[in-house]
């Protein structure tokens, strides 16, 4: 079993870690996790998150900023973190090729095949907590058995709310009407929270068991919710 | 076979001794079939006789010439030996495995991976699959990293149903760290990746 306590840093002990990746989690709105990638280079950190449709953000240099912000320390080894590094530098080079949609489904979509994201013919897009999952299966670990994944009540409150966000921000992001019909259509699949995808990182065996990760998660989570609102849109 | 193709002796060539010369014909080496002792092919043109050493042990010296060779007679460096016409494949794959010796030596980690997943997916992209299953075929592991093995590893996993020699690669890789590691450390290693 994991040491829950050992495996979340703050940014302070995170910088003076020797971790190499980490997925970061924070509050990004009132009732809203946030969670993306940071790695190691020349000496700095970096953060690559999905912050919204066809938006990919990438922080230079800026992980010193993200107080309200918790790293998980990962299990994962050393030398597979420097590949999982080099995978997440190979798509921000690539994002000019084909933009990141948003999207609610998820059942395995990754990064390496056919130049850009490669998502299943069901799925429209990624969620910033399907997004570090992607990027993670393109390195061939899957963070969570998504077959065994089970759907919420709670999830549909969400997915409710993405779709009337996805709607509210159809022009400043030119999201199609297609594409919020489809996302819509996606209601009711099962939901992978920040919190859950951030602490699947850090059992010693991955994926670890759902049970385990949504347990973890929801102490993750009270943890952010204490800490100070850090990073907006 | 490429890599046997090239690096295999004839036997038959061994036994008559031609003159030292060979040309460079299209980019590659063609007329060399007659050689028993010789030199070969580089690709960077501002050195002045041949331009990189890809392999060098006791008994193989390979290197590249450049396209502004094409034609060039060259004197043969002793106690090389090799007798078949090298393919422009067989060049792009060892520019790649030159390429990231070289990286490894200065030490960088991050600009090894950088390389290699650029390269490896560009050509994968591409489907150049043929290019690839040569890599794995000419390499020898241990001349390799583990941050570059598991990184080769790494961005190939997606395309292992085309990669027919990627298994094997595999297998070498896991010998070898297993060899390194202890038993449980090896397998956090390479999870996820055959």
């Amino acid at each position: 079993m994991v040491n829950f306590d050992e495996s979340v840093l703050n940014v302070c002990d995170f910088l003076d870690s020797s971790e190499i990746i980490s997925i970061l989690v924070g509050q990004s709105g009132e009732d809203q996790l946030h969670c993306g990638i940071v790695y190691r280079f020349n000496g700095k950190f970096n953060a690559i998150h999905l912050a919204w449709h066809f938006y990919l953000a990438h922080e230079e240099g800026y992980v010193k900023n993200l107080t309200g912000y918790l790293f998980l320390k990962s299990s994962i080894h050393e030398i597979r973190q420097n590949s999982i590094a080099a995978m997440c530098r190979r798509i921000l080079k690539r994002q000019d090729e084909q933009k990141i949609p948003y999207g609610l489904l998820y059942t395995g979509g990754n990064f390496t095949r056919e130049g850009v994201l490669n998502l299943d013919t069901q799925e429209s897009g990624l969620t910033c907590a399907t997004f570090v999952m992607a990027v993670f299966k393109s390195c061939g670990i899957q963070l969570i058995d998504i077959e065994n994944w089970e759907y919420r009540e709670t999830d549909s409150v969400w997915h409710k709310s993405i779709v009337e966000s996805l709607k509210d921000t159809k022009d400043r992001f030119g999201i199609s009407e297609l594409h919020i019909e489809n996302v819509s259509n996606e209601q009711g699949c099962s939901r992978f929270r920040p919190e859950e995808v951030a602490t699947s990182s850090v059992f010693k065996e991955i994926p670890a068991d759902s049970k385990d990760i949504i347990r973890f998660g929801e102490e993750l989570r009270n943890i952010v919710m204490k800490k100070k609102r850090n990073i907006h849109l | 076979m490429i890599a046997e193709e090239v690096l295999n002796i004839d036997t038959e060539s061994k036994k008559i001794k031609k003159p030292n010369k060979f040309n460079i014909y299209n980019d590659v080496i063609e007329d060399n079939m007659s050689c028993t002792e010789s030199l070969f092919i580089a690709n960077y043109g501002t050195f002045s006789f041949f331009d990189n050493i890809l392999k060098n042990d006791t008994s193989n010296i390979i290197a590249f010439c450049t396209i502004g060779r094409k034609g060039h007679a060259f004197e043969y460096i002793p106690s090389v030996a090799f007798n078949h016409i090298l393919s422009k494949k067989w060049i792009i794959v060892n520019r790649i495995k030159s390429q990231i010796l070289n990286l490894q030596k200065a030490g960088n980690i991050e600009n090894t991976l950088d390389y290699i997943f650029d390269t490896f997916d560009e050509l994968l992209i591409d489907n150049k699959f043929d290019l690839v299953n040569s890599f794995f075929e000419i390499i020898d592991v241990n001349d390799f990293e583990i941050n570059s093995l598991v990184g080769i590893l790494t961005i190939t996993t997606s395309w292992k149903d085309n990669l027919l020699l990627r298994n094997a690669f595999y297998q070498e890789v896991y010998e070898l760290i297993n060899s390194m590691f202890l038993s449980q450390e090896a397998n956090r290693i390479l999870e996820g990746l055959e």
